[in-house]
């Protein structure tokens, strides 16, 4: 079969002892940088892109992506450990994951993470060798209205994300959206919200939200407690699965890493909406949602492997059109032009062997990260029992110094603080954190892409039920919608309230 | 003796009293700012002259990113900064337009800098997808007359110098093709392979892997000369709108009084690195350009002369100054 | 005991969103709508603001009638500490550099827990502070400068 030599040929390219080498340096560097919160792959990988100029092609792209990789990975072991997510996407495994580690289960939250990466991770490579071209395809057929209606469905599914009251979600969500449109509009050029500050011009950052509401508020909120809380986990169980949990995630990961794959693929910002969906999905569909914000293991696993899924896939485009889907990419794009390869539709057939190479390596980098990862697990877990008035200074430390590295801006450093305040007041009126999180991610995507697709359909509204994706999407948000209204269903969000209260 | 042979350069030197800054200088690292994403080509730009010009000056020069509002806020930095050679910025052509598109800055894109050099230059190309039925830059114009508003042109964002290239085309050829906005290039470039716009203005090196392959046909490059990665393609000026001519350029600047024999020095060592085969290949190779040289007394007039072509061209397609 | 309004949280959550809505109306009230074939910067955020205001209405509504916890008092102490770390880093990283920063963000912060002792807290900030510099400078090469300026090369 075509497809096995084509594999074979991969596996042999990728498994001479330098290219293993710097596969292995690649996935440990981004593993380092992961756990280091805010320290990003972007900036990482811009400071080492002139080291792989002396690197071989095939050495210096296995090498950042197993930075890329490796750092999607890092970053949840600090979401699960200190609830600082430093990534969009670990974001969501800090719901269920940080307080399953206040249980004493950050372990098994984090041999689940581990595990469940690994898993997406290797179907992920067999999706991208098996089906890479057909799939450039599907990325193509998104255009702005279906990303515009993927969007909406997203916004709509983001309501899930809560556990508390519905509608103070839905104002969460707003407040969000508000706050993504801050900076330079993309379809004027207007500047908005920004009050003539320089430093706003390109809004605000993603990572400096969610560490100001996430980590900063958590950080005020446990001094506020005193005493009570000398340590954030007062006994560490087990390390790691029993074999009744391991059942429990199967399904989750299965679904997790089916729909990273197919998101991952889409470049206008269709992996972001990975982790999100599937937990969405993993709490719609439990016949406990209750548990869910609450230490749930489904809701570690099932967005982990989304994740990571979608972080492999997200090499589709890339790959086989030449289109970057995030900044990642695109300097991996800048990686191979400095190299005098031109990465576009026509690299498959002339460089096959760095291509099938590229992708046998991420199998192997994931095994590196669980070889790496997993034995890691004990270590990290002993960091927990620091006391805490030990380990809160330095997570703060590590956070503005990460805050900091994202475009070297002391104002960067001053809107952590803002919003670490913002974090802790929210907390205090039980308004969770997460949708506004998800309404900030899409709040400037949604009007972009809404405002593009009228702009090319010469103002005509119907064009987002005229096309059957996007049409499918709106039909698919509506349903979520009247389940989430549906009385019935209200009635146990609200007896889930009460207790909660 | 090493000690003795420095005390004497060190005497020598001292004679020559106009040359002693320069041949001191410089005693610690010198920073280059700018102000583009981590990884963009001028980020690359900027690391792949700052590794060879470390080597040259024997000083680490470290590279500063500093990104946002357009580069403004870099550009704002590096002319507030200590004018004493240790911190010098990179510039791209998007500085030019500046002026023209803010209502208030915070520097005056030429005046509150010493240009050092250019370090590059390269071209726009005009695309359209394989099944457009125009096969040259004429027909294209003319869909765009017969047809006002059926054309549409995606480029990297607002103010762009895509953009003002396409609102310059429109002018000159007096037609109205109708410009969308994206974030970046390769989401427009996406949006042209997937049919949404016909029209993409783009930078060559994202572009011409779409058109070798197949799925794009470059109608023009927008400088007066041809470009050698598609020889084939000609210029806007060929296609029949004489006198066009644009090209966008990175180059490296001080601050206002940096003393002029360091700029001489930053000047000459920019020229010798760019020589060398490999830093040449490699700069053209990141933006798919030339390397092309020049003294700063020439790099003022150039940035000069294109803040004012911009600011005309903004004020005449009614851009909205911000 | 006794309280003012029978759910404080929701009925100053409620608030809080009305602000908010109102706040992004007010200085959003200059952005021009557009028409349907070109949005205009004004509409989608008037839009959301709007949506904003009639949310934290009901919610505020809502806590007046339902039963709800008391708010437990501000940290103020923690919280002004936390800020003031914050921004002490971002005052000092530019001018005295990332070791002396470091620390300071560590011993401010330590400040806050009542377990705080100044032997432990100085060491740990030395510490910390001589780690960071270890990790992020020489290591990974960010340009941050760990003694700044001001106190001399």
């Amino acid at each position: 079969m075509d497809i096995l030599a084509n594999l074979a040929l991969g596996f042999d390219a990728a498994s001479t002892p330098l290219n293993l080498a710097y596969c292995f340096l690649g996935v440990l560097l981004g593993t380092l940088i992961g756990v280091l919160p805010g320290l990003g792959p972007v900036a990482t990988i811009a400071m080492l892109l002139p080291i792989t100029f002396g690197l071989p092609p095939m050495a210096a792209l296995i090498m950042l992506a197993g930075i890329y990789y490796g750092a999607q990975y890092g970053g949840s072991t600090t979401a699960i450990l200190i609830n600082l997510p430093g990534e969009s996407s670990s974001m969501v495994t800090a719901l269920d994951g940080y307080q399953m580690a206040r249980q004493g289960r950050a372990g098994t939250a984090l041999a689940t993470a581990a595990l469940g990466s690994f898993f997406a991770g290797t179907v992920a490579t067999l999706v991208l060798a098996l089906f890479s071209p057909p799939l450039a395809t599907l990325a193509l057929s998104f255009g702005a209205t279906e990303y515009f209606s993927l969007m909406v469905l997203g916004l709509v599914a983001s309501i899930v994300l809560a556990h508390g009251s519905l509608l103070k979600a839905i104002g969460m969500i707003l407040i969000g959206l508000l706050l993504g449109l801050v900076g330079t509009d993309v379809n004027s050029g207007v500047q908005r919200f920004t009050f003539d500050i320089d430093n706003l011009a390109d809004g605000i950052n993603f990572v400096i939200v969610a560490m100001g509401v996430f980590a900063l508020g958590e950080i005020i909120r446990n001094l506020e407690h005193g005493e009570a809380s000398q340590t954030v986990v007062n006994k560490v169980s087990s390390l790691l699965l029993t074999r009744e949990e391991l059942k429990r995630i199967i399904a989750p990961v299965l679904r997790g890493t089916a729909l990273g794959s197919v998101l991952g693929i889409l470049p206008g910002g269709g992996a972001m909406l990975a982790s999100f969906a599937a937990y969405t999905i993993e709490k719609r569909i439990s016949s406990t949602p209750e548990r869910f914000g609450k230490g749930a293991i489904e809701g570690v696993a099932s967005p982990e492997a989304a994740n990571n899924a979608g972080a492999q896939t997200s090499f589709i485009p890339m790959l086989t059109l030449g289109i970057p889907s995030n900044p990642v990419m695109a300097l991996m794009i800048g990686a191979l032009i400095i190299q005098g390869i031109q990465p576009g539709p026509a690299v498959v057939t002339e460089q096959p062997e760095l291509f099938w190479g590229i992708i046998a390596s991420m199998w192997i980098g994931n095994l590196f990260l669980v070889i790496l990862n997993l034995p890691l697990v004990g270590l990290w877990v002993r960091l927990l029992s620091v006391p805490y008035h030990l380990l809160y200074p330095a997570i703060l430390l590590f956070s503005v110094i990460g805050v900091l590295s994202i475009s070297n801006s002391t104002f960067d450093v001053t809107m952590l603080a803002i919003f670490g305040v913002i974090g802790y007041v929210l907390c205090k009126l039980d308004c969770e954190p997460a949708p506004l999180l998800l309404g900030f991610i899409l709040g400037p995507m949604i009007e972009e892409y809404m405002s593009r697709a009228l702009q090319l359909s010469n103002g005509n509204f119907l064009v987002f039920v005229e096309h059957p994706i996007s049409a499918a999407l709106l039909a698919l948000a509506a349903f979520a919608l009247a389940m989430v209204l549906w009385p019935s269903f209200r009635k146990t969000r609200e007896v889930a309230f009460q207790e909660d209260a | 003796m090493k000690r003795a042979r420095v005390f004497g350069a060190v005497v020598a030197v001292g004679l020559w009293a106009a040359g002693a800054i320069a041949a001191e200088y410089p005693t610690r690292p010198i920073t280059l700012l700018h102000g583009y994403a981590p990884g963009g080509s001028a980020d690359t730009i900027a690391r792949l002259v700052a590794k060879p010009l470390s080597e040259r000056l024997g000083q680490p020069v470290v590279v500063d990113p500093k990104p946002g509002a357009g580069g403004n806020l870099a550009a704002a930095a590096i002319a507030r900064a200590e004018p004493d050679g240790y911190t010098i910025g990179l510039v791209t052509g998007g500085h030019a337009v500046a002026k023209g598109l803010y209502k208030s800055l915070a520097f005056d894109p030429v005046d509150s800098f010493e240009m050092v050099s250019n370090i590059v230059e390269y071209n726009f190309v005009l695309a359209v997808r394989t099944d457009h039925p125009a096969k040259t830059l004429q027909e294209l114009l003319t869909i765009a007359k017969q047809a006002p508003g059926s054309v549409k042109y995606g480029s990297a964002g607002i103010g762009t110098t895509h953009h003002l290239t396409g609102e310059l085309l429109n002018k000159v050829a007096s037609v109205q093709m109708a410009h969308i906005p994206y974030k970046g290039e390769a989401a427009a470039i996406t949006s042209v392979l997937n049919g949404e716009i016909p029209l993409i203005i783009a930078s060559p090196v994202t572009i011409a892997p779409q058109i070798r392959a197949g799925k794009l046909r470059a109608l023009a490059v927008t400088s007066d000369r041809r470009w050698d990665g598609l020889p084939d393609v000609p210029t806007v000026a060929e296609a029949g709108l004489k006198d066009f001519n644009v090209s966008t350029w990175a180059g490296i600047v001080a601050p206002k009084g940096t003393p002029p024999a360091i700029i001489a020095r930053l000047n000459s060592e920019i020229a010798k690195l760019v020589a060398d085969p490999e830093v040449k290949a490699r700069i053209e190779g990141a933006v798919g350009g030339e390397i092309h040289t020049s003294t700063p007394a020439e790099m003022r007039a150039r940035v000069a002369a294109e803040t004012t072509r911009w600011v005309g061209v903004i004020k005449e397609a009614g851009i909205a100054q911000q | 005991m006794k309280k003012l309004v029978s759910n404080p949280k929701d009925v100053l959550s409620g608030l809080i969103m009305v602000i908010t809505g109102i706040a992004f109306l007010v200085v959003g009230r200059g952005y021009e709508f557009g028409q349907a074939s070109r949005i205009g910067p004004g509409f989608f955020p008037a839009l959301l603001a709007s949506l904003l205001v009639l949310v934290g209405l009901a919610v505020g509504v809502k806590g007046l009638r339902s039963e709800g916890e008391s708010i437990r008092a501000f940290a103020t102490k923690p919280t002004l500490l936390i800020v003031a770390a914050t921004l002490a880093f971002g005052f000092l990283v530019r001018t005295a550099g990332l070791a002396v920063a470091s620390a300071a963000v560590v011993l401010i912060a330590a400040l806050a827990s009542p377990s705080f002792r100044w032997t432990q807290g100085i060491l740990l900030a030395i510490g910390l502070a001589a780690l960071c510099s270890i990790v992020f400078v020489f290591a990974l090469g960010l340009p941050i400068p760990v003694v700044g300026p001001l106190l001399g090369r």
